[in-house]
């Protein structure tokens, strides 16, 4: 009586209902675009490759377009209260609100990497590891902010974002380069092209994994909680 | 453990104000009500005995293997409907369950059959189409109650007010052996098919009785409340037959009567007969502090209460 299927279209649905939440509001598109109109708008003016900031920005403003406020919505709440009472519900909301902001960001990002690889004899491995490690940790950072701090954690993110494109000595800092997950991709992509960068591609690769695993386990065990109710 | 017993209460502590721990346990197939308002424990009770909220300790325990209700395993065991149920935007009421179904694991043939009866039964084949925002409040409980009922949970817990035309639905969900749980403001609310009612008092439940002796209490502390024109001398109203508490109020007077149809035919005879018309009549039904006042005045009847997890020696 019961099968499979049921879970794919439970997951298909609240794609859906996702995706047509996130682009029905007039700030999806700000949300996309806030991090590179910025930066390139900053004084001064970045002198960052416009293709290299735009491969790292879209890892982390296209997740971030799609769970600002998804947390604290009706639609999530709803989904929420009609899925997580099932033995499958938890997987069947969580699986597909993650998967979306990650291939919103990883799928772009990877086919502009691709682009701008174009140019080069060979890609390094490091750029196709570094990009969705950095998405995960992109997603689950949302995630966590959206849960802790909802307004001043989408300020933080946006700033982070930004720092990337600052070209003040500072930002060359092997502290700055490793304490801001937000620029790996970039670095990765500078020490590429062999300018910039403060350590080697594999430092970034490894700093990518481990957060990116970490903190999605982090992001999971608070979306996995059942929402209590509170009766009105 | 009573292989009928489906929820039952381990040390459970609603308030940090009670000495005791509640005692309940709901037998599968039966119908326990909680009565209270919104300041009383009544829907918080509710909300814990769903696992959708947390007491201040002890556990609620389900099933056959005393699943705490909280646990994983306990998932699809319960289904808990909220009056305030909400919906993502613009979903209809068929993507809606479509959606409860393919959660609750069926497949597409099997949901197209499952969700058509469900139609009829809930009443909703009208509506299959209409945004589920978009309905009244009593079609929006019929839709989530629709959506708990896949499939039919061991327990269901109901967060009313709920329209009375749900109450053949839950005795038919009681004959199929789910116990069914609902928490309702006010007497007005509660199904002529529940077999208990747990009156709920601030902090916690202050007595469980059966149906029949809530119908027996609300006879005697129903509350007439009658104006006449022109006034009528207060000796005459006084020897209406079974008035108990006659208190004088502008323009008329305020009784108990332990039977109403009685009273209101008295009423009017001694209008009549006295040349009076009754200008007003207002039937008042007991209020919750008035209800447990009754029953703590003959508490301890020395009675085994089957829905006391005590008397059943669990």
């Amino acid at each position: 009586m019961r099968g499979r299927s049921g879970h794919l279209r439970t997951w298909i649905r609240v794609l859906q209902l996702m995706s047509e939440w996130a682009v029905n509001r007039q700030a999806f598109l700000w949300i996309l675009l806030a991090a590179p109109v910025a930066a390139w708008i900053f004084p001064g003016q970045t002198r960052v490759d416009p293709l290299t900031l735009l491969i790292s920005c879209v890892a982390y403003a296209a997740p971030a377009a799609f769970l600002m406020g998804w947390p604290e919505s009706t639609a999530r709440k709803a989904l929420a209260e009609l899925l997580f009472p099932s033995k499958s519900g938890k997987v069947a909301l969580l699986l597909p609100e993650i998967a979306l902001p990650f291939l919103a960001g990883v799928l772009p990002s990877l086919v502009l990497a691709a682009l701008w690889g174009m140019r080069l004899d060979i890609i390094p491995w490091q750029l196709w590891v570094v990009i969705p490690f950095s998405t995960m940790t992109a997603v689950s950072l949302l995630f966590i902010l959206e849960e802790y701090l909802p307004f001043s954690g989408r300020i933080l993110f946006l700033m982070a974002l930004m720092s990337q494109a600052v070209s003040a000595a500072w930002t060359l800092s092997p502290v700055f380069q490793l304490l801001i997950p937000h620029g790996y991709i970039l670095w990765t992509l500078r020490w590429i092209e062999g300018s910039g960068a403060a350590f080697h591609g594999d430092i970034y690769v490894f700093f990518a994994v481990l957060e990116g695993i970490g903190l999605l386990l982090l992001a999971s065990r608070i979306l996995s909680r059942m929402p209590e109710i509170q009766p009105d | 453990m009573d292989s009928s017993v489906q929820l039952i209460t381990d040390e459970l502590y609603l308030s940090n104000k009670t000495a005791d721990p509640l005692e309940l346990a709901v037998l599968a197939g039966s119908m326990l009500i909680l009565l209270g308002d919104q300041n009383t424990i009544a829907p918080k009770l509710a909300a814990i005995l769903a696992g959708r909220s947390s007491p201040v300790s002890g556990r609620v325990l389900i099933g056959e293997q005393h699943l705490d209700v909280m646990s994983h395993d306990a998932r699809g065991l319960t289904a808990y409907v909220s009056a305030s149920f909400s919906c993502p935007g613009g979903v209809t009421v068929s993507g809606y369950l479509e959606l409860a179904a393919a959660a609750a694991g069926f497949s597409g043939k099997d949901s197209e059959e499952i969700l058509s009866q469900l139609y009829n039964w809930c009443s909703l084949t009208d509506y299959r189409d209409t945004p589920v925002e978009d309905l009244s409040a009593d079609l929006r409980f019929f839709t989530g109650f629709a959506a708990a009922c896949l499939p039919v949970p061991k327990v269901l817990i109901l967060q009313g007010p709920f329209p009375i035309d749900l109450h053949p639905l839950l005795e038919d969900l009681c004959d199929s052996n789910c116990a069914v749980v609902a928490s309702v403001p006010g007497l007005e609310y509660v199904p002529q098919s529940s077999q208990r009612i747990a009156l709920c008092s601030k902090y916690s439940v202050a007595h469980i009785i059966r149906f029949q002796e809530l119908a027996d209490a609300c006879s005697s502390l129903i509350r007439v409340r009658v104006l006449f024109f022109p006034a009528l001398p207060r000796s005459v109203m006084e020897s209406l037959k079974g008035a108990r508490n006659i208190i004088a109020v502008e323009g008329g007077y305020q009784f108990n009567h332990s039977n109403l149809s009685a009273a209101v035919t008295n009423l009017a005879n001694l209008a009549r007969a006295n040349s009076r018309q009754i200008a007003g009549l207002e039937i008042r039904s007991p209020s919750s502090e008035e209800l447990m006042d009754f029953f703590s005045e003959d508490e301890d009847t020395g009675e085994v209460d089957l829905f006391c997890g005590e008397d059943l020696d669990i």
